[in-house]
């Protein structure tokens, strides 16, 4: 069984709409979000997820999730299929994206006894468990407050909580940091470190090369669906930092594309 | 199982926490009830409005031998305003104020009048007795207290003839709730439906495509839950939301509806236990009909906006099923027609509240409300399960 996540040959495509096409002056049909990905993250470890807009970071974390399915190649994750076990797998994932939000009427406390049951826990284990993670983020203070009355970072602490209330094996992320205040980042981060000493496999994507130097073991930055480059993030970036890879890479892309395109 | 309930629950708590879908809930019984007050309000007003000003000369004394409802004196107390006698005097000057629109009507009775309508024999030539009546036909208020007045003396003229020669004994033979029952049955079923629609509307769309607007509906679709069961759960809860809002208007429109039928007898034994029960059953299962309806429709939707476009024809078609109901076209004979929805639903209604209930067809109405409330909740399981439904771009 291979432990953590094995990402094999993932292709997507999405139909595109009449409206997308005229938006992205395209006469495709088609869009080739995810073109034949492959990666592993393993146990112990935070793989990060570098590229451009529309490169299919979303997409890919999607699969992952279990949200939409290939349509081609699979994803493992503790040697369970994301196509075949979608159902079992979800029991496994923490999965927690920028724009994913709590229901803005209901309180800390409440939202974690009802996700809490959706994964089945029994009462003592949610009474268990919520003691720990509320302490853990420092939820206790506004366990009793609307998630409408919440600052943002006292939400962002919430999502964190309910993302691994279940104590997931796996932790995918999809743009952590995206819109948040730097304390309120720094609570992610810290947050991200501490379940990779505990063993937990990570996966996120990001803009901020920082924060992929920072607390990335691994990167890969894929563009138009593809993986262009992938290492340890010390050993990348021991002659170039990784705005420099990045920019090259993307020059490369176009200009492979730019080839093939007037041939 | 347990996890439809659990979702029940939290869908249920998050009505009764959120002030707008509190407002939704009852908002529709606040405006009935204002909108059909005031509309049986300006009704009234329109009917009592004026008050008229009648003057009589030689008012004839009360007869012992007129039934006391024909009499003169009984009819003026039901005209609203003055009847004021003023005795065999000149009329010269009242005349000038019919005119002038003061006095409405002059009404000039003969001296003796009863004496001589007795003493009078048609055979003879000398003329009958005569009343004159003075008004002014270019003034409304003249006119109207004018045609009353003369209506009322051809009753009695035509009472005189027929008096001492038998009794006239006016029976109508309608009971006085019956023209009630009439009008709620073909009022209340068109309302009631398109009511609950309304309700389930404003509500459905809020909770699923405001989810969706809102991004809170992927926390829900990575966990275990199984679609068919979120689907199960948000259909139960939303339905029982809908009828809370069905209801709330319903009340409304109870609370206004003595003063939007004034006059009309209502009661509340005017129907049985059984016809209640009936009502019930019936708007319970087109409240999870439409419920289905609006949440496969709202499903497809991205935004709340969207999704009120998308519900908004189903109005049309419920005020369209509704329809003949409100002229009074209610059929049982033709059970085919309980297979169309929605149309079955006030049918039935109106079957049941204008007395005429029929088992056959209250029972194939509730039976294909279920069936295709059940299909409804197959399709919004499948929709659940649809990545290009839930995440479309
Ligand atoms: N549901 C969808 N329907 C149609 N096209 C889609 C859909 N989801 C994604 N796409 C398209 O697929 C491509 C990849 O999108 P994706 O969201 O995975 O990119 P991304 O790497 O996450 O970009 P960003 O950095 O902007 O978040 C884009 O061109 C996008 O327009
Ligand atoms: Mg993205």
């Amino acid at each position: 069984m291979v432990e953590g996540l094995k990402v094999i040959n993932l292709k997507k495509t999405f139909k595109l709409s009449a409206k997308q096409q005229k938006l992205e002056k395209t006469k495709d049909k088609v869009r080739k979000a995810v073109d034949g990905l492959s990666f592993e993250a393993y146990k112990g470890e935070i793989y990060g997820l570098l590229g451009p807009n529309g490169a299919g970071k979303t997409t890919t974390l999607r699969v992952i999730a279990t949200l939409i399915k290939p349509d081609e190649g699979d994803v493992i994750i503790d040697g369970l299929s994301v196509v075949k076990d979608a159902g079992k797998v979800r029991g496994k994932i923490g999965f927690l994206t920028s724009d994913m939000k709590l229901e803005a009427f209901f309180t800390p406390n409440y939202l974690f006894d009802f996700f809490a049951s959706l994964y089945g826990m029994s009462e003592d284990k949610i009474k268990s468990r919520k003691e720990e993670l509320f302490k853990m983020f420092g939820i206790d203070e506004f366990a009793e407050v609307k998630i409408s009355d919440l600052s943002s970072g006292m939400k962002q602490k919430t999502s964190l909580a309910m993302s691994i209330l279940h104590d997931p094996d796996l932790i995918v992320f999809d743009e952590p940091t995206n819109g948040l205040d730097v304390t309120t980042a720094k609570t992610v981060t810290d947050f991200l470190l501490r379940m990779r000493d505990e063993g937990k496999t990570i996966i996120l994507s990001s803009h901020v090369l920082s924060l992929i130097e920072k607390v990335c073991d691994r990167v890969g930055i894929i563009m138009r669906g593809k993986m262009v480059v992938e290492g340890r993030v010390d050993e990348l970036t021991k002659e170039k930092d990784l705005e420099t890879i990045f920019i090259e890479s993307a020059r490369e892309v176009e200009f492979n594309e730019k080839r093939t395109n007037s041939n | 199982m347990k996890n439809v309930l659990t979702v029940i629950k939290k869908e249920l708590k998050r009505f009764l926490t959120d002030p707008r879908m509190i407002l939704a809930l009852v908002m529709p019984g606040i405006i009935m009830m204002v909108v059909y007050t005031s509309i049986g309000a300006i009704i009234k007003n329109i009917e009592k409005k004026t008050t008229y000003s009648v003057i009589t000369v030689n008012q004839p004394a009360i007869v012992a031998s007129m039934p006391e409802t024909q009499s003169i004196e009984t009819f003026h107390k039901t005209i609203p305003g003055s009847v004021v006698d003023i005795g065999d005097t000149t009329k010269e000057y009242v005349l000038e104020q019919i005119e002038k629109g003061d006095v409405d009507l002059l009404v000039v009775f003969e001296k003796d009048f009863w004496d001589k309508v007795n003493a009078h024999d048609a055979d003879s030539s000398v003329p009958a007795p005569k009343i004159e009546l003075h008004f002014n036909s270019a003034k409304t208020d003249s006119s109207k207290v004018y045609s009353m007045y003369s209506m009322f003396l051809d009753e009695l003229e035509g009472a005189m003839i027929a008096i001492n020669k038998f009794d006239i004994d006016l029976k109508d033979t309608a009971k006085p709730t019956d023209i009630g029952i009439m009008l709620i049955s073909m009022i209340l079923p068109g309302m009631l439906v398109i009511f609950l629609s309304a309700g389930s509307m404003g509500v459905v769309t809020e909770s699923i495509a405001g989810e969706k607007e809102r991004g809170t509906i992927a926390a829900l679709l990575v966990t275990p839950i199984k679609r068919s069961e979120l689907a199960l759960g948000k259909a139960a809860a939303l339905s029982i939301a809908s009828l809370a809002s069905g209801f709330s208007s319903f009340i409304g429109v109870i609370v206004a509806l003595p003063s939007m039928m004034a006059g009309v007898e209502l009661e509340v034994n005017m129907y049985s236990a059984g016809d209640y029960f009936g009502v019930l059953a019936i708007l319970i299962s087109t409240v999870m009909l439409l419920t289905l309806l609006m949440c496969i429709l709202s499903t497809m939707a991205k935004s709340v906006k969207e999704a009120t476009s998308f519900t908004g024809p189903i109005m049309l078609v419920v005020v369209a099923a509704a329809f003949p109901t409100m002229l009074g076209m209610v059929s049982s004979t033709n059970l085919a027609l309980t297979l169309i929805p929605i149309f079955n639903s006030v049918q039935c209604l109106a079957q049941i509240l204008s007395k005429s209930f029929n088992v056959g067809y209250f029972v194939m109405t509730i039976v294909m409300n279920l069936v295709y409330t059940g299909l409804g909740i197959f399709v919004l399981g499948k929709m659940f399960n649809n990545e290009k439904i839930m995440f479309r771009q």
